[in-house]
């Protein structure tokens, strides 16, 4: 181990579960760099240059190892027809959905990253942050599952039912999608990205059953974790939800990390560095949902101590992060905080 | 109602027969079955829906089906309840289009005999207290996925206050990011892990009860 890394080596270190010389930290800005670059969400959505501005200026405020230029749901959803409503100063949202029947999982076509959707901003956004700012910062834009897509093509009331009703035909926009995303995830690699933050957000028992998951879910990301491991590119797993099938998702034959809400879930970073830990990175510790929004740099100092006493027990597998992206409302002295605890108590 | 129709009536929801519900809810009211009889064969499909949901032996698909099968089998009863458990503004806070936890509460609630105002997803913030004024409701239900319209849980409640609402009705607040420890911290005198909890929540807060019901798997 190099006695100091830099925090591209030291975030890809800690996935790969090599010794690192200190806990690397993410701060899952998506929106608010859009705040931290001083432009509007539609910019910020719509520019790989106010994508790469904002992200440059949270990773300034702040320190983070690991960023994920990312705008919103839509950027790949898109792509297949779906409408956005853009409006100043709240992240974009889906508005009218491309698949409203069984029959339009059939229409949807494998997308071009270069030309269809946004997927092209996110890649600008990564040139230009890896240009500017080389190894000292890792990037790994959010990438969304092919089932995680299909709940933003489609009204997700809608998904689970043709899980039960519709399968043949739900299957056939989840290979149309999967096709995408391997492409997308090639053209990120391309670009410079570290590899996929992979949301496999549906992977949870609130929402699917571990059967579900594994025929609707499991199947596609194996592939193109499969695909991603090829291309030399990392990963990290994020899940939603407080019962995440967290064995199913660590026991992926290619997966490097698991970012979960550990505040909320009924997984503690201490339990999942038990069960899980010698196969796959810990990525979380701090909870967007109180501590950082709630709370001040104290109160995330002493968090990100506990999670750190907690998941860095043998000097890898872990970075500390929040449990889903952070809100715009999130003061950057906190994410400095979790930065400057790392370094205080995560260092072998 | 006799013992077939209970069968048919309580398989059509446990076992989600979306495509079968309204034909069977027209059957039962044409055999001049009570919507209250009705109603009961419906709560206890749906206790058992929900038992498995909590135990984790089913998932939201199974959960839908079975929330939208007991309301279709509804439809032909729909205005011929004159009383009412309660009455429950519900919705998504503005900038938020998540709606499909929302939309199970709504359904539980209608299946326990609420009489609920669905406001949608989206909803601008003023609505909320426009439309407890206008229904004379006894609680406030607004929920959110989005960690980053949490904060909109909160304008909610101030604007209740503002508006002199705050002791006539009760706040509730729910879904995936929202938790005890939020729903104490802005005041709110309501929290549900779940759908199947938010009918349990909503009966306290009828009482004048506080409660913060979180999900058993999760710790907050």
């Amino acid at each position: 181990m190099k006695t100091e890394m830099s925090p591209r080596e030291r975030v890809i270190a800690a996935l790969q579960r090599e010794p690192v010389d200190r806990v690397p930290v993410s701060g899952m800005a998506w929106t608010i760099g859009a705040m931290a670059g001083g432009c509007s969400t539609k910019e910020y959505a719509q520019s790989g240059a106010k994508m790469a501005k904002g992200q440059i200026a949270f990773w300034e405020k702040t320190g983070v190892d690991l960023l994920h230029p990312t705008s919103d749901m839509g950027q790949t959803a898109e792509g297949w027809g779906v409408k956005m409503r853009y409006e100043d100063g709240l992240t974009p949202m889906l508005d009218v959905f491309a698949v409203n029947e069984p029959e339009d999982w059939e229409k949807l076509t494998i997308l071009d990253p270069m030309r269809d959707g946004r997927m092209h901003v996110t890649i600008d956004a990564i040139k230009e942050i890896r240009g500017k700012l080389g190894d000292k910062v890792s990037i790994m834009p959010y990438v969304p599952s092919p089932l995680t897509s299909a709940t933003h093509v489609c009204y997700m009331e809608q998904v689970m039912m043709d899980i039960v009703l519709n399968p043949d035909a739900l299957h056939k926009g989840l290979r149309t999608m999967s096709d995408t995303i391997v492409t997308y995830i090639d053209e990120i690699l391309d670009a410079g990205a570290d590899g996929a933050l992979f949301a496999t957000t549906r992977a949870s028992g609130e929402i699917t059953t571990e059967e579900q998951y594994e025929e609707f879910g499991a199947v596609y990301d194996r592939r193109i974790l499969n695909a991603v491991k090829k291309q030399g590119g990392e990963n990290i797993l994020h899940v939603c939800g407080v019962t995440p099938h967290f064995r199913l998702l660590s026991e992926y034959p290619n997966a490097n990390g698991i970012n979960w809400w550990d505040r909320g879930s009924n997984l503690t970073v201490g339990q999942a560095k038990e069960r899980y830990g010698k196969r796959i990175c810990l990525v979380g510790g701090l909870d967007q949902t109180t501590t950082l929004i709630l709370g001040g740099p104290e109160d995330v100092r002493k968090e990100a101590k506990q999670a750190i006493e907690a998941g860095f027990t043998d000097g890898t597998g872990m970075i500390l992060a929040p449990g889903c992206e952070i809100s715009p409302n999130t003061i950057f002295e906190n994410v400095r905080a979790a930065v400057e605890a790392a370094e205080e108590f995560g260092v072998r | 109602m006799n013992e077939e129709q209970y069968k048919m009536v309580y398989d059509c929801v446990v076992n989600g027969k979306i495509n079968d519900a309204t034909k069977i809810g027209e059957s039962l009211k044409a055999a001049g079955i009570d919507s209250k009889d009705v109603g009961a064969v419906l709560i206890d499909a749906m206790n058992n829906v929900g038992h498995r949901y909590r135990e984790r032996e089913i998932a939201l698909p199974q959960l839908i089906l079975a929330t939208h099968s007991f309301k279709k089998m509804l439809v032909p009863y729909v205005g011929s309840s004159a009383s009412s458990s309660g009455v429950v503004v519900m919705g998504v806070a503005q900038n938020d289009i998540h709606d499909i936890g929302k939309n199970l509460v709504v359904g539980m609630l209608q299946v326990y005999g609420y009489k609920v105002h669905d406001l949608g997803k989206d909803v601008p913030l003023d609505k909320f207290v426009e439309q407890a004024k206008a229904t004379g409701a006894n609680v406030v239900g607004a929920g959110t996925l989005l960690t980053a319209t949490m904060p909109e849980l909160d304008t909610i409640l101030q604007k209740l206050k503002a508006a002199g609402m705050k002791d006539k009705v009760k706040f509730m607040v729910g879904g995936a990011p929202v938790t005890t420890t939020f729903a104490k911290r802005i005041g709110a005198d309501g929290y549900a892990g779940d759908a199947i909890l938010a009918v349990e929540l909503v009966g306290e807060l009828m009482k004048g009860n506080q409660a913060y019901l979180a999900a058993s798997e999760g710790r907050s």
